[in-house]
């Protein structure tokens, strides 16, 4: 195709172009789109943070620890001058437990129990990052 | 690049202004669903792929460096937006067959395009214009946004001028092509 037969082409599709119209979106298009935006920036707001942050909490306990420690490793921990061997348990406990003096229990009432204990430790996480994520979907 | 009532839009909405935002999205917005529509051939899916365009300008308002104008930038990710979407429910549009393409006789086509009234004549292009493969459409929408400005349109659509021009030629072809056949089919309806 020569180079006058383009010419006449780009022409025609000038006229074609310049008579198509602009389209336009619905009326509450802009309103929908600043609703989006603020809910987004919400979300950004509402995000979940823990009170205590993980390098912090991992601080406190290695701080525990090396008090805990300390206070062995100085004071020892055989001592038998201190305070809390001169408590007196077995007097106070007696007459709140007697009743338990008879009782047996079944192996599968135990292992129910033990099983109730994991099962408990498992969810534990399970549900807080469950509703964690809940958190940050709405 | 940017001009200074742009400037001052662009740095009230990165200090949170959402009113400066609307005015933003609707100095942009026909160009936009426009473009959208041509590419989607779909209201509601143009409506939605024009919202996903200028949530995804807000975010990322804060690293555009004003190297291009900013009707290019926003362009850009409306093209680009729309092919994700074209790619990720692989849709093809219902378009007559243009793969061999005719010479069609342009004469021809103006004199009847000239008999037509103006509302049928926009209606007609509408039409052929949604029949148009989404690329075709695409780079024959932008090449009029951008005011046919070739090193724009390079920013936009990520192609060589060159490139740019051989589809430019082949969508203006098949455009005929299609405008050519529906006007057939409606001399031939009007005669019964």
């Amino acid at each position: 195709m020569d180079k006058q037969e383009d010419k006449k082409w780009e022409e025609f599709l000038d006229r074609i172009m310049g008579e198509a119209p602009l389209e336009s979106p619905s009326k509450d298009f802009t309103a929908n789109i600043l609703q989006k935006i603020e809910t987004q920036s919400a979300k950004e707001v509402y995000q979940y943070k823990p009170l205590l942050s993980k390098p912090v909490l991992v601080g406190v306990f290695i701080a525990f620890a090396a008090l805990m420690a300390f206070v062995v490793l100085k004071f020892g921990g055989q001592s038998t001058e201190g305070w809390f061997d001169q408590l007196q348990w077995e007097p106070n406990f007696q007459p709140i437990w007697s009743w338990m003096e008879q009782y047996t229990s079944s192996n599968v009432l135990l292992y129910a129990v033990l099983l109730f204990g994991v099962l408990f430790f498992v969810q534990l996480p399970w549900l807080k990052k469950q509703l964690e994520q809940d958190l940050i979907l709405k | 690049m940017l001009t200074n009532k742009e400037q001052e839009l662009i740095s009230e909405i990165r200090h949170g202004n959402t009113r400066a935002y609307s005015v933003f999205v609707d100095h942009y917005k026909d160009l936009v669903f426009t473009l959208a529509l041509r590419l989607l051939g779909n209201r509601d899916e143009a409506e939605e792929a024009a919202q996903d365009t200028f949530i995804k300008i807000f975010n990322a308002l804060e690293t555009f460096k004003g190297d291009s104008k900013v009707s290019t930038w926003v362009y850009r990710i409306a093209y680009n937006t729309c092919l994700d979407r074209i790619k990720k429910y692989k849709k093809e549009r219902l378009h007559v067959d243009v793969d061999y393409i005719k010479d069609v006789a342009f004469s021809e086509l103006d004199d009847a395009l000239d008999k037509m009234m103006q509302a049928e004549r926009t209606a007609l292009i509408n039409a052929c214009l949604a029949k148009l493969p989404a690329e075709d459409a695409g780079v024959i929408t932008l090449f009029y946004f951008e005011e046919k400005n070739l090193v724009e349109m390079e920013k936009t659509l990520g192609l060589s001028v060159n490139t740019i021009k051989v589809r430019l030629f082949r969508a203006r072809k098949k455009l005929a092509t299609i405008m050519e056949q529906s006007m057939e089919r409606e001399m031939l309806d009007n005669n019964g």
